[in-house]
Order: C-alpha cells, then structure tokens, then sequence
C-alpha cells in the first residue's frame, strides 16, 4: 500500500534521526486522557524493567483515539474509557484480547474558591456555569446518565434547570477540570481519578449510591502489533499488583471482577 | 517543440511538485471523500446552519471591530520610520505566528476570572469567557494582525509627496487620510479584509479554550466539525468540505483584488 509505505519511509527517517545505532523496541500505548498521570508513571516504570524498550503514550480523548485507530492508527496497546470500544474495534478484527483492568466514579467537583452553597448534586441548578463532557465522548456519556438518573429521582426540571446553565460541553475530561480549576466553571462532572491531588483547589461531591456511575476502564491488547509480546508482558504488568498501585494512586479503584471482558 | 523558458529546468519542476501535492492533495481528498453519505443531510442539519450562522456573525463583527481601529493603526504604523513604530509593527504582527495554545492560554490569561482583567472585568459583571464575545475577542486577537499587515503595506506604497502636497495646499491630517489614503488603497484594503475574515472564520483552537464549545452560543463550524469527528467522521469531512470551500472563495477574491490593485499606476 502506498500510504502505508511513504508512512514507513516518514519514520524511518525520524527513527534515524533520532536513535542510537540499535533503535530499542518501541511500544505504543493510546491511553484516555483521564489514565495521564498513572499511564505515565506505570510506562516509566515499565521501561526500567525492559530496558532498553521504549513506551510512547499518546494521551487524548478516548472518543479521539477511537477515531485514529479506526482511520488508521495502529498502536499496540489502547487503554480506553468506554468498554463498548471492545467490541466496537471487535468487530473490525483489531482486538486479540481484553480486559477491565481499572474502574472510575464520575464525581462532581466544584471550585474551592466558589461562593455558591453547592454541597450534593441536587443542589446542582443553583451553578451558573456548569461545565461538561460532550455527549459524543465517554464522561459526558456517563454525566449525561448520571443527570438523567437525578431528574427522575429528584423531578421538578431538574434536568432543564441544569442544561441550561451548561457553558460549554469539552471534548475530553481534562478540559472539563481545567475550566473548573481556572474558576471559569463554578461545576463540573469529572471522574474522581481527574480531581485526585486537586483537594486543595476544589470540593469532590461524590453522588449518593442511587446515581453513582461507574465507568470502566478496558485495557486492549490489539492487532496487528509488531511487538507482540511485549505487548503482552505490558498488558500482564497492568493487571499485575505492582501495576495495579499506578492507578490506585491515581484515585483509581480496581475491577470488580478481574476477568477477560466479553470476547468480541 | 517550445524551448523551456530559462527558469524552468525539469529538476525544479520536480521538486515544486512535492510541495504542491503536499499542499493540495489534502483538499482534493477532501473533495472527493467529503461528498459521500449524507453530505446533503449534514449541510442542512440544524447544528450546522446554527453553527456556519454563528461562524459568519462573529467573523464578521471582528473583522468590523479590526477595519474600524486595525485603518488608523496601519496607517500611522506606516507613516512613521521611528524606532519605537517598528518594534510596535513586530509586537501586533506576533499574534499570527503564536501557537493557538499559546493564544488561548494568553486570552484566559488576560480576560478570565483569575486574569489579569479579571478583578476588572468582576467589578463590572462582566464574564468575557464561555461567551459569543469570546469568539469575537479571539477572532480579533488572531486574525487583526493580517490586515494590519496588508494595511499597512497598501498605505506604505503611497507615494510621500503626494500627501505632502495636500498637506501644503491646506489640507488636515484626517482629512489626508480620508480622502487620499483610504480611496487609494481601498482595493488593498478590501483585499486584507477578505484574509482577516478567513483567517477568523477557520480560528480553532483558541476558540476552544477560551470560548468553550456550545452550541448556539459558542459552537463555530472548526469546533462543531471537532465535535463531530468525535463520533461520525464522515460528518466532520463533509462539514470540512464547506469550510474549504468557503475559505477557498474569500482567499481567491482577496487575491484577484490584490492583483488588480497591484498593476494599477
């Protein structure tokens, strides 16, 4: 295929460019941007352990990384925030194997710095500004659940009142709390692994059990790799306890079970 | 056979054909891609022509906004061969080159509520951020400086005497201004408008940071096709498709004024 090759080409002269004589094998990990803090520590450590492989992870919305692999992109790992993506890149042959390898609770959270008396999320439509994922990417998926979950417990418009204070619907997790830290947002919905380490700046709201969405976080082995099997032995280490400590101390909590996902 | 003109030689030939398909097959894929499917439904859906509406509105107030104070700017840029002018010309020309990262940090920077404008802007209630005036101001900031530039080339090519003769025969500053510098390069301002309403049409990024995405208020066509390749990227081509083609049509008018202006006495 022509395009395949003017790409190889392409990267055969940035490899050149840029490596010693022996270029080291190199993975590549697409990873929700809400993963950035843990898949980045977790591939640092995985690289000493393999040295001298190399681990690229490319952090983005999990909805964006969807669209690159099915326009093309080939990584070899790709640590999504849906779990339909199972089956969704199931069916086009790329997935040879997955698993739920973290969980994530869609949380509120609510600049420290913000005079509004919002303590639960009823007390929600009170906000001016509310910032949320759009609904074409996975948290504004989960927050979209989650609001329609309040209106019918909690009734009088509830989901009106609220829609019409949203400002701005992002396109990944991360801009959702930026606006928050930034105080241009008095509120937003974020997973409890974004608001990790930003206590000081704001006050997570966790919902109470009736509207508690939990998202999982499908970790998937694909295909075509070039690097198979340390593909694999990155995956075994995700699952691993040592790898588990990297998103626990990032505000993830374990599966529930852990077993394969439904194969495609 | 016709002998090649001195300037081409098949070597160059080749070599400014890499670059040219570089540059143009990208639209050509465009074209040809972004016509399948529902091309027709996702032109005449509801979020694009609420999108493209608000995409042409707020264009066309920042390219009011630069005309109205980008003229008088330009021209006294370029009447003045001071030390000072020209450090002022590099400084309002930056903003064409700033990353759009870059512009949207700065924008927050200045007009958010943790801003340099910020306690300002609080006192008067007013919030520029997640705003239809935030697509203006942002349009304004990345877009001004091209035509401050054209400005200011058309204006630095009238020919000093002639102002000066005006000026000797009585003629006021403003009125020098009004009616000899302003009717004589009027085509190249035109021009420059034409660029600077592009340029604002396709701001992207910094929208996106600054301004937020929601539809109806925020959503310009670059953030609605965003959205959309999120979830249908046929959508998102087809979207592009009409961008391009706009952009294509202001860019092709600039240049035909540009060019008629240029031969011109």
């Amino acid at each position: 295929m022509p395009r395949r090759s003017l790409l190889f080409c392409v990267l055969c002269i940035v490899g050149l460019t840029s490596c010693e004589p022996a270029p080291p094998a190199r993975l590549l990990v697409f990873a929700a941007s809400s993963l950035s803090e843990s898949m980045t520590s977790l591939g640092k450590t995985f690289e000493q352990q393999h040295a001298p492989v190399k681990v690229d992870v490319q952090f983005a919305g999990s909805q964006q990384l969807l669209a690159q692999v099915e326009q093309g992109a080939r990584p070899d790992l790709f640590a999504a925030a849906d779990l339909s993506f199972v089956s969704r890149l199931g069916k086009l042959g790329l997935v040879k194997e997955s698993h739920v390898f973290a969980q994530n609770q869609l949380v509120l959270v609510v600049a420290k710095t913000s005079t509004l008396e919002l303590h639960a999320i009823e007390d929600l439509p009170l906000a001016r500004r509310i910032v949320v994922g759009a609904k074409e990417v996975p948290v504004g998926r989960y927050t979209a659940q989650l609001l329609e979950a309040a209106d019918r417990q909690l009734g009088h418009d509830f989901l009106k009142r609220v829609q019409s204070q949203i400002v701005s619907y992002e396109l990944n997790v991360k801009q959702v709390l930026g606006k928050v830290l930034l105080g241009e947002a008095d509120a937003g919905f974020v997973y409890l692994s974004d608001a990790h380490g930003h206590e000081d700046q704001l006050r997570v709201i966790e919902p109470n059990a009736a509207l508690r969405v939990v998202a999982q976080y499908p970790l998937l082995l694909m295909q075509p790799s070039a690097q198979p099997k340390l593909a694999r032995s990155f995956m075994e280490f995700v699952l691993s306890p040592p790898g588990q400590q990297h998103f626990a101390a990032a505000g993830l909590t374990p599966p529930a079970v852990a077993a394969p996902t439904q194969q495609p | 056979m016709k002998a090649l003109h001195p300037a081409q030689s098949p070597t160059l030939y080749g070599m400014s054909l890499v670059l040219v398909l570089v540059l143009v097959l990208p639209m050509i894929a465009l074209i040809t891609q972004g016509l399948g499917g529902d091309a027709l439904r996702a032109l005449s859906s509801p979020a694009t022509l609420q999108a493209l509406w608000l995409s042409l509105s707020t264009s066309a107030l920042a390219l009011l906004v630069v005309v109205v104070f980008g003229t008088p700017l330009s021209y006294l840029l370029s009447r003045s061969k001071a030390r000072w002018v020209e450090n002022l010309q590099t400084l309002v020309q930056l903003p064409v080159v700033l990353p759009p990262a870059v512009a949207g940090v700065a924008l927050l920077s200045t007009f958010g509520q943790k801003g340099l404008l910020g306690p300002l802007l609080h006192a008067m209630e007013l919030r520029i951020v997640f705003s239809t005036a935030a697509i203006v101001l942002t349009s304004v900031f990345v877009a001004g400086p091209l035509y401050v530039q054209g400005a200011l080339n058309a204006f630095s090519s009238i020919d000093e005497e002639l102002l000066l003769v005006a000026r000797s025969m009585g003629a006021k500053s403003l009125r020098i201004f009004w009616q000899i510098a302003l009717p004589l390069c009027r085509p190249a301002l035109i021009s420059a408008s034409l660029l600077c309403a592009a340029r604002a049409l396709g701001e992207f990024g910094a929208t996106l940071m600054f301004a937020g995405n929601l539809p109806g208020r925020t959503q310009t066509m670059p953030l609605l096709i965003y959205t959309a390749m999120e979830s249908d990227f046929a959508r998102a081509r087809t979207l592009s498709l009409l961008l391009l083609l706009l952009s294509a049509l202001l860019l092709a008018l600039s240049f035909s004024l540009s060019r008629k202006w240029r031969v011109q006495p």
